[in-house]
């Protein structure tokens, strides 16, 4: 490399004098283009408080133009670009990227929490030149055992299994990251009650279930896929009509949940969601009637949900 | 110091000028339009309408990646700030001047669109590459603990605001990070 032809230019852009920090320092190892070319044709396409300071190395080899960029807090990268044939282009095209790159970025964070002292920092940085609009403060952890992870909420299923459709009213309770990102949720669900036909006369039985649910999230952002699975315990009611006599009985039951929800996040308000989920019940439950003409009628074992929800508090 | 080959580095100017669709020199000519009406005239949304026009005439520019930087300093200038995350997250940031910069800026819209594990990975970039103490790094360092805290990440978390503390003391997020700690001991 030439580097003893090397033009060096270091002058406040534009006739107005600048602050020298805010003026590239632009070297060349030739002159097609030279550094005091490109750094005429900067002169129009860099503010003169420009945010940050950068040194700016230009090559020219084999028919490209290497334009290599140190700031004064980062690691120097470099855009190669190919050469035009004469040198005002070439100067013209390092001097766009030398430019483009020295862009205003918000000055300050996005990720702004609690309310900032009223004494500013001593390392916050100089106002940019196109200043963004800084949004409203929106994350924060409030705290970090004690972030707010406590939801509680509500929902309505359409359910469908062997024995026909049922609808069904679910309310949960959930801690949100009790290990690594899973959770925990406990959730009652309360069925409508159902009626099946057994030799002449009704059953009407009501199976309510109360679940632990084992819960992570597989997606992040606005809208959150959730997969829960967990152990369920169902109370059995049944209740005989049309028979005589006609009976109750109560039973209990093991079996297992597991489903999938799509939530959309409001923040610490709660999040709206929809849910897919099944429920498995491993031991056979069944009504029969006893008598001259015994019959019975299997319950369901599987059963298919889909609800729509909102979940209170921190999702 | 490591030079790093830009990956658009294709003679799309020659093309461009041979199959006469467009002027490569126009091509400069707009850009350096756009950079005008963004930095002097401060007129973001002019800027944009002419990154587009450049996008238009010369998609396979080799100056496709200043242009998209520019189109990100714009739209963050406009306020819209989902679509400059848009852009961003079909950037490549890794080898971009000021790369660790604009990871942490990419790392905060991420976060504020609650994409805790993506924002994580920005401002881990961003710490790795950034030199010294500068606001960059204080910023990358409380991005991080916050998008650590919503990731349940809390140890994490708690060792980036004690870093957070040691480095910046007097810095802005300080009184919320020494409350943080303070309320888990």
């Amino acid at each position: 490399m030439r580097w003893a032809a090397c033009a060096v230019a270091l002058t406040a852009l534009g006739a107005a004098a600048q602050p020298a920090k805010s003026a590239p320092l632009v070297t060349s190892d030739s002159d097609c283009p030279s550094a005091a070319d490109v750094m005429s044709r900067l002169a129009g396409l860099v503010s003169g408080d420009n945010p940050t300071s950068v040194v700016a190395r230009i090559r020219v080899q084999l028919g490209q133009i290497a334009v290599q960029l140190a700031g004064e807090s980062d690691i120097a990268a470099t855009r190669v670009l190919p050469a035009e044939p004469d040198c005002g282009s070439r100067a013209q095209s390092a001097a766009l990227v030398i430019a483009a790159w020295l862009d205003a970025m918000p000055a300050d964070s996005l990720v702004l929490a609690e309310p900032v002292a009223a004494s500013a920092p001593a390392t916050a940085p100089a106002t940019a030149p196109v200043t963004a609009p800084v949004p409203a403060p929106a994350l924060a952890p409030t705290s970090l055992s004690a972030q707010s992870r406590f939801s509680l909420g509500l929902g309505a299923y359409a359910s469908v299994d062997v024995r026909g459709a049922g609808a069904a009213l679910s309310g949960e309770t959930a801690w949100a990251r009790v290990v690594g990102r899973f959770g925990l949720a406990a959730t009652l669900c309360s069925p409508l009650p159902r009626d099946t036909t057994v030799a002449g006369g009704t059953a009407l039985w009501w199976r309510p279930v109360l679940a632990l649910v084992l819960r992570a999230p597989l997606t992040q952002g606005t809208w959150i896929v959730d997969a829960g699975v967990g152990p369920v315990f169902g109370l059995l009611l049944v209740s005989g009509s049309g028979f005589r006599p006609n009976h109750t009985d109560v039973a209990v039951s093991w079996g297992a949940l597991a489903g999938l929800r799509l939530a959309h996040g409001r923040g610490h308000a709660g999040a709206y969601w929809a849910e897919l989920r099944t429920l498995l019940w491993p031991a056979a439950q069944t009504i029969r009637v006893t008598g001259a003409n015994p019959s019975s009628a299997a319950l369901p074992r599987i059963e298919g949900q889909l609800g729509l929800g909102f979940s209170f508090g921190a999702f | 110091m490591r030079a790093i080959r830009a990956p658009d580095v294709a003679p799309a100017l020659s093309v461009e000028s041979a199959t006469g669709v467009a002027n490569p020199m126009n091509g400069q000519a707009m850009l350096g339009q756009a950079l005008r009406s963004l930095r002097s005239d401060r007129d973001p949304a002019g800027a944009l309408a002419i990154l587009a026009r450049h996008a238009a005439l010369f998609p396979q520019s080799p100056l496709a990646s200043e242009r998209s930087a520019l189109e990100v300093e714009a739209l963050l200038a406009l306020g819209r700030n989902d679509e400059a995350l848009a852009r961003l997250d079909r950037m490549s940031l890794d080898y971009t001047p000021r790369s660790a910069e604009r990871h942490v800026v990419r790392g905060e819209l991420r976060a504020r669109a609650r994409r805790w594990r993506e924002a994580a990975a920005d401002f881990d970039q961003a710490l790795a590459q950034v030199k010294g103490t500068s606001a960059w790094k204080e910023r990358a360092l409380w991005g991080r603990a916050v998008t650590r805290t919503h990731a349940g990440d809390e140890a994490g978390a708690r060792a980036d605001l004690q870093r957070y503390l040691q480095l910046y003391p007097q810095g802005r997020f300080a009184s919320g990070a020494a409350r943080l700690l303070a309320a888990t001991r």
